[in-house]
Order: C-alpha cells, then sequence, then structure tokens
C-alpha cells in the first residue's frame, strides 16, 4: 500500500510538470499581449505599453520566462498576478474554499438523488417509475447549465422569492448553485447506478441473501448497492474534477466567489501567472481524487488491493 | 442588521401611499435627505482586478473607488472644474508649475492627517517602476517632473512639458491621494483594504462577489457641488453580477437596489415600471465604431471608405438594433467630449446612392449579384468583432445593399487586439474608448502609435499628428478647441473612422432612491449624495 502510494504521488509531480510546461506554451502563443490587455481599458501609447512590457518581464525569452516559473513553482511561489500585483499562490488559497464548498455540497446532493433514483429505477424495473426517472435523467444531462441555473433562479428567487438569485457564503445563497451544478451529475449518476444495479440484481449471491431470510432493504443497500457502487465511486471522482474546474458558468451566473470565475477573468485578461497556478491546481486535485477514488475502491470491495501488483 | 434596516426602509415607503391617502401628509418633509440605510449596486462589469488607484486602469474600479478616495480637484458633470482636497490651485505662466493649496482638517480613514507630504509621497509613488501602474503612472510619464512641498498644506508639481489636459487628468480618482502609512503598513495588499479621504471607508471584499463600504461619519470635506457633511447612506455595497439576466432577476427580487447596463431590450419595460427609475449619462470620449484600416485592402482607397460611412444609416442602427437607447455618432469624438465639433454631423449624411457613385468612380463595377468586383477581384471587408455581433451584422447588411461583401469574424477580445494592431487581416475591428479629454485622440490616430499600441488606421497622414502634438501641450482653451476641431474634420475627410453610436451609461435604480448624480465620466455616480425617500 505504501509502495503504491509514493508511485502515485511521484506520478503526480510528473502530471504537474508536463501541465505547466503545456499550459505555459499554450498561454504564450496564444494571441492578444497581456501588457495591452492590461491597459485595453483606456488605452495607452506604444511606448508605455512597451514599458509595461518590460516591467511584467514578458520581453525576456520564452526559456527564461519558463525557468522562473518552473524555479519559484517548486519554492512554493507562482508569481505575483498581472492584473492584482498580488502573489498568485494567496490569490488561490483565497478563492479555493467557496469552491471547495459547492463542489462538495453539489457532489454531496449528486449521490443522494442519483443512487436513491437510480437504486428505486432498477429495483422497480420496467414500471413508471423507471420510465419517468429516466427520463428525466435524460433531460438532467441534456440541460445546459447556463440556462438550468438561470431557471431555477427565476422560479426560486423571482418568483417563488424562496431563495437569493445570487450566492453568497450563507446556505440559502449556496442551494441554487449547488443544485445547477448536482442536476445533471445526478441524472448520470441515475443512470450508472440503474445499469449497474441491474446487472447485480442477476447474481447468485442476492439470491442466497434472499433465502437467508434477510429483509429486501438489507439485500439492496447492503449486499446489491455495494458492489454497484464502483462504477458511480469512479465517475463521481471524474465529476469532482470536473466541478473544480467546470464551476466556471455557475460562479459568474450566481456570482460567487471561487477559482472559476477567477480564471474565466484571467484567460480574457491574458494574466498568465494565474491561468499556471490554477492549472496546477486544479491537475493536483484531480490527481489527488482520483488517487483517492482508487483507494476507495479497497473499502467498497475488499477483495481489492494494490500491493499484490 | 442592516440588512434589516433596508427591508423596513421599504415596507415604509410601501404604505406611504396609504397615509398620504389618509390627509396626514409629511409635508416639506418628504423632500429633506434622510439618513441611514444600506444600498447594494449590482454592476456589470466580472472583475475588481485591485482598489490601489495608483495600479488599476478599470472603470468598474474607478467606480467603486470614486467613494472612497477623493482627488485635488473635481471635475463636474458641467465640465468646470471644482475644489476636492485642493481648495485652489494655479498654474505658471508656461503651465509647467502647478501649485495647489490644500484643505485643513481632512484625514485618511486610518486616522492620519492629509497634507502636502501624502501629496507628494501619492504623485511619487504612481510613477514608481515598482507600482507596475496602468493608468495614473502611465498618463504622468514623459511630463512629470517631481512634486515639491512649499508647506504643511501647499504642494507644487513640476511638469517636464505643458499638458493642457493635466488638471482634466488628475481629476479622476487614480490619481487620488492614498494614506502613506497605509501603503508602507500593507505593501503589496494596500488594493485589498484601500485606505483614502473619501465619503465611504473600505469594510469587506469577497473577491469576485462584493465590495463592502461603511458612512465616513468624519466626511465634511465633500466639493462644494455636493451636499456638505457625511453621506446618507450607511453602507454601500458593490455587488458583482456579470450576467445580464442574473443582475435584473436579482434587481427584481429584491436583493439589489440599483444596477448598471439592463439589456437595451428591457429598457422601455423598465421605464415603463413604477417600481424603477432610469438614469443615463453619455460618457465623453471616443463613440462606439471602427477605425478603418488603410494599409489593407479594399480600405486603402479613400472612396471606398467614404462609401461604407454614406451606405451605412446610423440613426436606423440606433433605432432597430439599439432599441433607442443610445445616439448617432458622427466622428471620432463624442458631444460631450471637450473640443467636439459639430460640423462632423453634416459630412457624411445617410446616402446609399452617392456610395455607389463612389464605388462606381473607384472601379468597383456591381455584377449581376448586385456585389461589386474590380479586375475579377470581389469587393470584400473583413471585419473582426468580439462580445457581439449585432452592430456588425447591421452594418453588413447595410454595406450588401450597396454592393459591398463584408465577412465578421467573432473572436476574443484578445486575439481582435492583436489583429487590429497588426492590421493585416482585417479592415474593420471595433475600438470604443471612454476618456475626459480629446487628448485620447493621440493614442488612438497618431501614427507613432502603429504596430503596437491603438492605432488601427495605420495612416501616414502628417498634418493629423501635427494637430495632435498641438492638442496635447496647448494651454489656450479656444486654441485647443480649433486643434481639434480641425483634427475631427481631417479625420473624417480621410475616412479614418466609421462612428456608430455615443454610448451612454444606464443605471436602473429602485423608486425611493433620490438624489441620482454622474459625474463628468459619465461612468461614475456621486453616492455620497443618494438617499433613501421612506
Amino acid at each position: 500500500m505504501a509502495r503504491y502510494l509514493i508511485r502515485r504521488l511521484a506520478g503526480t509531480l510528473f502530471v504537474l510538470l508536463g501541465v505547466s510546461a503545456a499550459v505555459f506554451t499554450l498561454m504564450n502563443t496564444l494571441p492578444g499581449d497581456p501588457a495591452t490587455m492590461l491597459v485595453s481599458h483606456f488605452g495607452a501609447s506604444a511606448r508605455d505599453i512597451e514599458i509595461l512590457r518590460e516591467q511584467l518581464g514578458l520581453n525576456d525569452p520564452f526559456v527564461v520566462r519558463f525557468g522562473r516559473f518552473v524555479g519559484g513553482a517548486v519554492q512554493g511561489d507562482l508569481g505575483k498576478s498581472f492584473q492584482q500585483n498580488r502573489p498568485v499562490a494567496r490569490i488561490l488559497l483565497e478563492n479555493t474554499g467557496p469552491t471547495v464548498r459547492l463542489a462538495l455540497l453539489a457532489v454531496g446532493l449528486a449521490i443522494v438523488l442519483g443512487v436513491l433514483t437510480g437504486v428505486a429505477a432498477a429495483v422497480r424495473r420496467g414500471s413508471w417509475t423507471d420510465f419517468l426517472t429516466m427520463l428525466a435523467s435524460l433531460l438532467g444531462i441534456s440541460m445546459p447549465g447556463f440556462w438550468l441555473g438561470l431557471m431555477l433562479m427565476l422560479l426560486f428567487a423571482v418568483h417563488l422569492r424562496w431563495l437569493p438569485a445570487l450566492g453568497d457564503q450563507t446556505w440559502r445563497g449556496i442551494v441554487l448553485p449547488a443544485l445547477t451544478l448536482a442536476l445533471p451529475a445526478s441524472a448520470t449518476i441515475a443512470r450508472l447506478t440503474r445499469s449497474s444495479m441491474l446487472e447485480v440484481l442477476r447474481e447468485d449471491y442476492l439470491r442466497s441473501a434472499r433465502a437467508k431470510g434477510l429483509p429486501e432493504r438489507a439485500v439492496i443497500f447492503r449486499h446489491a448497492l455495494r458492489n454497484a457502487l464502483i462504477s458511480v465511486v469512479t465517475f463521481v471522482g471524474l465529476q469532482f474534477g470536473l466541478l473544480l474546474g467546470g464551476s466556471v458558468v455557475v460562479e459568474s451566473l450566481f456570482s460567487r466567489q471561487g477559482l472559476g470565475q477567477l480564471v474565466v477573468a484571467a484567460v480574457f485578461a491574458r494574466d498568465i501567472p494565474i491561468v499556471q497556478g490554477w492549472c496546477l491546481l486544479v491537475a493536483a486535485a484531480y490527481s489527488l481524487v482520483n488517487l483517492a477514488v482508487d483507494l476507495s475502491y479497497a473499502l467498497i470491495n475488499p477483495r481489492i488491493r494494490y500491493d499484490a501488483a | 442588521m442592516e440588512t434589516r434596516d433596508r427591508v423596513s426602509g421599504h415596507r415604509a415607503w410601501l404604505v406611504l401611499p396609504a397615509f398620504l391617502a389618509l390627509g396626514i401628509t409629511a409635508g416639506h418633509a418628504a423632500d429633506q435627505p434622510l439618513s441611514g440605510g444600506d444600498f447594494t449596486f449590482g454592476y456589470s462589469s466580472s472583475f475588481v482586478d485591485t482598489l490601489d488607484p495608483h495600479v488599476t486602469s478599470q472603470s468598474v474600479s474607478h467606480f467603486i473607488m470614486t467613494n472612497i478616495f477623493d482627488p485635488l480637484v473635481y471635475l463636474r458633470a458641467n465640465g468646470e472644474f471644482s475644489p476636492g482636497l485642493a481648495d485652489s490651485w494655479s498654474a505658471s505662466a508656461d503651465g509647467l508649475v502647478w501649485t495647489f493649496k490644500l484643505k485643513r482638517g481632512v484625514t485618511f480613514h486610518d486616522g492620519t492627517p492629509f497634507n502636502a507630504e501624502s501629496v507628494k509621497f501619492s504623485f511619487d509613488r504612481m510613477v514608481d517602476p515598482e507600482t507596475k501602474s496602468r493608468q495614473a503612472g502611465v498618463a504622468l510619464r514623459g511630463f512629470y517632473d517631481h512634486t515639491e512641498v512649499v508647506d504643511g498644506n501647499t504642494v507644487r508639481i513640476v511638469l517636464k512639458k505643458p499638458k493642457a489636459s493635466f488638471l482634466t487628468v488628475i481629476s479622476q480618482v487614480f490619481f487620488a491621494p492614498v494614506s502613506p502609512k497605509a501603503v508602507k503598513e500593507q505593501g503589496g495588499e494596500f488594493g485589498r483594504k484601500p485606505v483614502g479621504t473619501g465619503p465611504f471607508k473600505f469594510a469587506e471584499w469577497v473577491q469576485n462577489q462584493h465590495v463592502k463600504l461603511v458612512r465616513n461619519a468624519d466626511y465634511n470635506w465633500g466639493p462644494p457641488f455636493l451636499h456638505k457633511g457625511p453621506a446618507y447612506f450607511a453602507t454601500l455595497t458593490f455587488r458583482q453580477i456579470p450576467d445580464a439576466g442574473a443582475r435584473l432577476a436579482a434587481l427584481e427580487s429584491g436583493q439589489v437596489d440599483a444596477v448598471d447596463m439592463p439589456p437595451t431590450h428591457q429598457l422601455e419595460r423598465l421605464r415603463a415600471d413604477p417600481r424603477f427609475q432610469v438614469k443615463s449619462a453619455p460618457q465623453p470620449g471616443m463613440p462606439w465604431g471602427w477605425p478603418m484600416n488603410v494599409k489593407r485592402a479594399p480600405t486603402d482607397e479613400l472612396k471606398v471608405r467614404q462609401a461604407m460611412i454614406y451606405a451605412f444609416d446610423r440613426a436606423a442602427l440606433v433605432k432597430n438594433v439599439l432599441q433607442g437607447a443610445y445616439k448617432p455618432a458622427y466622428g471620432p469624438l463624442t458631444p460631450v467630449t471637450f473640443g467636439y465639433n459639430p460640423a462632423v454631423e453634416k459630412m457624411y449624411p445617410y446616402d446609399p446612392r452617392k456610395a455607389e457613385t463612389l464605388l462606381d468612380e473607384a472601379g468597383w463595377k456591381k455584377g449581376p449579384d448586385g456585389m461589386r468586383a474590380k479586375d475579377g477581384k470581389p469587393l470584400v471587408i473583413e471585419h473582426y468583432v468580439f462580445y457581439t455581433t449585432s452592430e456588425a451584422e447591421f452594418v453588413q447588411a447595410e454595406l450588401k445593399k450597396v454592393g459591398i461583401k463584408s465577412n465578421i469574424s467573432l473572436q476574443e477580445v484578445g486575439t481582435v487586439n492583436q489583429v487590429a494592431t497588426e492590421g493585416i487581416k482585417n479592415n474593420l475591428a471595433p475600438l470604443p474608448f471612454a476618456s475626459l479629454d480629446p487628448e485620447l485622440m493621440s493614442i488612438l490616430f497618431h501614427s507613432r502609435n502603429q504596430g503596437k499600441g491603438f492605432n488601427w488606421t495605420f495612416h501616414t497622414i502628417k498634418e493629423i499628428d501635427d494637430l495632435l502634438d498641438r492638442g496635447e501641450v496647448e494651454l489656450d482653451a479656444k486654441k485647443r478647441a480649433d486643434v481639434y476641431g480641425r483634427f475631427q474634420v481631417l479625420a473624417m475627410e480621410n475616412a479614418l473612422f466609421l462612428p456608430a453610436f455615443v454610448r451612454e451609461t444606464i443605471h436602473v435604480y429602485k423608486a425611493p432612491v433620490q438624489g441620482v448624480q454622474f459625474n463628468r465620466r459619465g461612468y461614475d455616480a456621486y453616492f455620497h449624495e443618494m438617499w433613501w425617500k421612506r
């Protein structure tokens, strides 16, 4: 187990270096000059733009800039934001909390909603419940998040006035953004749960469990669901990474603080240090969540071990 | 608790008509400004970078900072100067030495006194390369020399060469004095916890969400054209809501008390709704429009460019695409800008027939499909746009009527900037800039700003360069207006700019908000002056 962990963590470092190189190259080949973007709110003369480029270190050769970035990054220094003129690490830290909270809540909601409806549909296969749940989940998957969010906002904030239209740090403010993220994810989870439950329900060990006289609820949730959950957990792991990166739409729609909004603004403004730092953070989060997912297989199904290989 | 104050305030307003009906009127009291209450403004811009006035160049930052800082002089909406932190000022005959007599008894929000030292500290900070200024330092560069402290309440700002727009430039909050103590203590974090002398003190900033300010109870040094004493609102919150639909939803569900930039197709409905009031102010500077690239065919031909302006019915654009929210534009400056020359309004009346004649004369003949060509080459305009295509599509339809084909490429703003700066692939790219002074024209039309910077026309007309150089240093206002008046005519004679419409800042306030007043920039409102009618 320990060897496996070390190997995986070392691999993560290589992933991060690769991500940095790729992002650095991409951001530097993207059309649009960061210095011009910084002054483009009021305009500046050609000479002033040149001086700003010099001040930002943009006139150094590509290799020098990349070296500076990697050298800083290993010491935990991700550079300074062009726009805010503050350390990138600090800016990312400020914005991580709200995004992680939102993503955790959305994932939690998606799992509860998705697994319950998926199980219900599988157990009553072919019934109206099954048909309606699957129809709803198809709708859920096809709806663009932006549109769904706006509809939820109009319904719950403008018409019913139950919840605020804008997300903030209170629990009431987080409900609509979390639902907007959770509903499409829960739809996929419902479909996954249903199909893997249907496979598991055919297995012999469930027949023996029933024969032993176990109540149906225990058969479904303790024995069947546990085995059906592996594919769901894999999906949720992937989804969590997506939520971290993909909160962009929801955060800007509900005007919530977070990494999504931060990075969109940074891309448009060519604030290269922020975009690089964000990519590193998301890549690291992705790797770690994937590792956690792999480790959790062993918890769900004790027959899965890691040291044998 | 502030939220509760606001809610009860609104309830009081709702029952007011009932009192009036009963004959229990408050008499004149209803028109007296009332102190108290909270106010939340939902703004459209997606990002506030920093609230350090000496660093940022963003309009939305200026909008918020206007409440936290006071400039040395105010430029009123009517174009007159008014005392700010300086009681009076004078310039030497050669325009190189500016002496400011400062107000006494002014303190920064951190309790330190405002004085000549803090003015010197602030100006030196703006031009310090370490500040990496994007507006203040850039604007001062090249002509600012140094600042002298004459005595505690007198400073002398010494310039290297005269600058006609000096007073106008420093009337912007980008040039406001900051607390030296706070800057020294906070270093790079000053822009997150700004300390100024203004009517509101900084309280809280949740990035990408809101900036909250509280009333400065000590404030009694406001400019003479606003009321004396502290602001009426107890707190002031700026809430970021980039999505136009969400912004209106927040206003209509009562989560914010005002918004900017409503979708133009909603304006009519909002104007008719008694719950709201729509306020607007025209923006000085360059109108919305397109510099024409004279380096690339076919806009390298004067007659083609002129034909494009004749063929474009700007009044119809304003009426049909913009729902009458804005006004047509005729030249490179908007009518509220210093030196605006109304002569440009008569230069290119909408005249598609004239456009056709010009194109015929230039040898662009109409084919059987109605589109024009010369020597087998079709007449095609490459048009790069970002953000929205509706104006570009309107122009496309107008040009098609006279036989010019145009291709629209929708790209993200950085790409459009780069394409237009290089000028190899495009004929048109939109470029609106707001500015208090016509000096902006140097950035957009002086040939030294080609290839890097924002002159996207690539003209080589020496007379234009000379006029722009003179405009920057001419201290006599009358002569200066003539210089820019001549420039506007010359720019349009050469058809360097395809004007479209004059933008206005549009704010929607809840009906009980009183005292709305915009500044000269047209972008900022004086929240110091506003109050809740109950």
